[in-house]
C-alpha cells in the first residue's frame, strides 16, 4: 500500500515538485502563504507537471498506438458481428490514433468494408472520450479506481450509443458519397522500432505544441479556483448541494474545446474546493469528446439528424455516467 | 528507366476517373503522391517529399489528392498518407525528408 502511495503521491502527483518550487519561492522572498504566492507556487508547479506527464505519456502511448493503424482496426473488426463487433470497436477506438481530419476516410474505410453503421460509431465515441491518455492522466489525478471506472463507462457508452445508432436505421443519413465508395483493403505499411519511435517523438513534439496554450490557460483557471474562488461557491453549485450539477457541468462543457490536459488542472481545483466527482468528470468528458473541429469534419461524412443523434447520444450518456459517479464517489476516493 | 515506365503504361484519359476503379489517376500522375484534406500535416509532408525529390533530383511534381473519395479509393483510412509510384508506403504519419528518401530508394531498388 506505501508503494502504491508512492507511485500516486511522488511520480504521478509529484509532491517533491510542488515542494521544491515552494522553497525556490521562498528563497526568492515570496511569500507562498499569500494569495498571489500560493497561486504562483501552483501556476509553476502544475504547469510543469502537467508537461511532463503530457510528454511522456503521448510518447509512450504514441508508440503504442503505431501497432494499431485504423486500416488494421477495420481488418479486425470484418471477423466479428453483433454486439461483440461494438464492443470490440469500442476498445479499438481507444488505441487507435484518431485525428478528426481523417474522420471521413475513416468513415468510409469501415463502411464500404461492410461494417454496420453501430460499429462505426461505437469506434467513433471512444475514440475521443476513452483512450490511453485519458486513463494514465486519470489515474495520476484521481487514482486507478477512478480511472478504470471511467474507461468502463465510457466504453459502455461507445457501445450503448453505437447500437442505439444501429437500430434506429439511419443509413441514409450517411452521406451517400461514403456508401457508394467501394472496399479497399490495404496492409498498412510496417513500421520498423526506429520508426516507431521516430513516430512517437514527432507526435509528442506536435501535441506538446498544440496543446501547451491549453495547459496554461487551464492552469491559469486552476490557480484563481484555487485561491481566490470560495468554497461555499463552488460547493453549492457543483457540490452535493446541487442536484443538476452534472447536468449543468456537461451542457457548459459540450461547447468548450479543449485538450483533457488543460481541463486536469480545472478539474483538480475544483474537486479540492467541493465539486463533486462525477460532475468534475462529467465535465472533462463534455469537453474532450465534443468539440467543433471534429463536428465540423464529421458532419462532412453524415448528414444532420444524425449528427445530431450522436451530440445528443453523447451528452446524454456523459450525463448518466456523471450521476453514477457522484452516487459511488465515497468508495473511490 | 523502370521508375519511370508505370507512369506512362497508366496513362488514361480524364473520364476514367468517375468510374470507380482501383486508383483513380491524372492524366499524368507523378511519382509521388500526397493523400491529405489540407491540414498541417498533409503540407508537412508535402514539403517533406518535395525537398526528397529535389536532393534525389528527381521530378518534383507531387499530386496533393483531398478528395476523399479518392484517398479512400487507396485503402487509406488516417491521413496524411504518402504514395510512391502507385503504393502506399506510409499512413498517418508525416515522414522526415531523410525517410521519404529512403522509401523513395526502396521502391527503386
Amino acid at each position: 500500500m506505501t508503494i502504491w502511495d508512492f507511485i500516486q503521491k511522488q511520480i504521478l502527483g509529484m509532491q517533491w515538485l510542488n515542494t521544491l518550487v515552494g522553497q525556490l519561492l521562498t528563497k526568492l522572498n515570496i511569500d507562498i502563504g499569500s494569495r498571489w504566492g500560493g497561486s504562483l507556487q501552483f501556476f509553476i508547479y502544475d504547469v510543469i507537471k502537467i508537461t511532463i506527464l503530457l510528454c511522456t505519456l503521448i510518447f509512450f502511448i504514441s508508440y503504442i498506438q503505431s501497432y494499431f493503424p485504423p486500416e488494421r482496426s477495420k481488418k479486425i473488426l470484418g471477423r466479428y458481428r453483433g454486439l461483440g463487433a461494438n464492443i470490440v470497436a469500442a476498445l479499438l477506438g481507444t488505441v487507435t490514433p484518431f485525428c478528426s481530419c481523417s474522420s471521413i476516410p475513416l468513415f468510409i474505410g469501415f463502411t464500404s468494408a461492410g461494417l454496420p453503421m453501430g460499429v462505426t460509431f461505437s469506434f467513433l465515441i471512444s475514440s475521443p472520450m476513452v483512450d490511453l491518455g485519458s486513463l494514465v492522466l486519470l489515474m495520476s489525478i484521481f487514482g486507478a479506481r477512478v480511472a478504470v471506472v471511467y474507461v468502463v463507462e465510457g466504453l459502455v457508452i461507445a457501445v450503448i450509443g453505437g447500437e442505439i445508432i444501429e437500430h434506429l436505421k439511419m443509413e441514409d443519413q450517411v452521406e451517400s458519397f461514403i456508401r457508394s465508395a467501394s472496399s479497399v483493403d490495404i496492409e498498412a505499411p510496417d513500421l520498423s522500432q526506429a520508426q516507431r519511435w521516430t513516430y512517437a517523438k514527432e507526435q509528442t513534439a506536435e501535441t506538446f505544441k498544440k496543446v501547451f496554450p491549453y495547459v496554461l490557460l487551464g492552469v491559469g483557471i486552476g490557480a484563481l479556483i484555487h485561491n481566490w474562488i470560495p468554497e461555499a461557491w463552488v460547493a453549492g453549485v457543483l457540490g452535493s448541494q446541487n442536484p443538476l450539477g452534472v447536468v449543468l457541468a456537461t451542457l457548459i462543457g459540450a461547447p468548450m474545446y479543449a485538450d483533457i490536459f488543460g481541463t486536469i488542472p480545472v478539474a483538480e481545483a475544483l474537486l479540492a474546493k467541493g465539486a463533486q466527482l462525477g460532475t468534475v468528470l462529467s465535465f472533462m468528458m463534455a469537453v474532450t469528446t465534443i468539440s467543433l473541429p471534429s463536428l465540423i469534419m464529421l458532419r462532412k461524412a453524415i448528414k444532420t439528424k444524425l449528427l445530431a443523434v450522436f451530440i445528443a447520444i453523447c451528452t446524454i450518456g456523459i450525463i448518466i455516467v456523471g450521476y453514477l459517479f457522484n452516487l459511488v464517489q465515497h468508495l473511490l476516493v | 528507366m523502370n521508375l519511370f515506365r508505370k507512369k506512362a503504361e497508366d496513362k488514361k484519359p480524364a473520364e476514367s476517373l468517375a468510374d470507380g476503379g482501383l486508383i483513380p489517376e491524372a492524366s499524368t500522375p507523378a511519382f509521388v503522391a500526397v493523400l491529405g484534406s489540407g491540414c498541417a500535416k498533409c503540407n508537412a509532408l508535402e514539403a517533406a517529399a518535395a525537398a526528397a525529390l529535389q536532393e534525389l533530383g528527381m521530378d518534383t511534381r507531387i499530386d496533393h489528392i483531398r478528395d476523399f473519395e479518392k484517398i479512400a479509393a487507396y485503402g487509406v483510412m488516417s491521413t496524411p498518407a504518402l504514395v510512391v509510384n502507385g503504393k502506399v508506403v506510409s499512413t498517418g504519419r508525416v515522414l522526415s525528408k531523410d525517410e521519404v528518401i529512403a522509401e523513395i530508394k526502396k521502391l527503386s531498388a
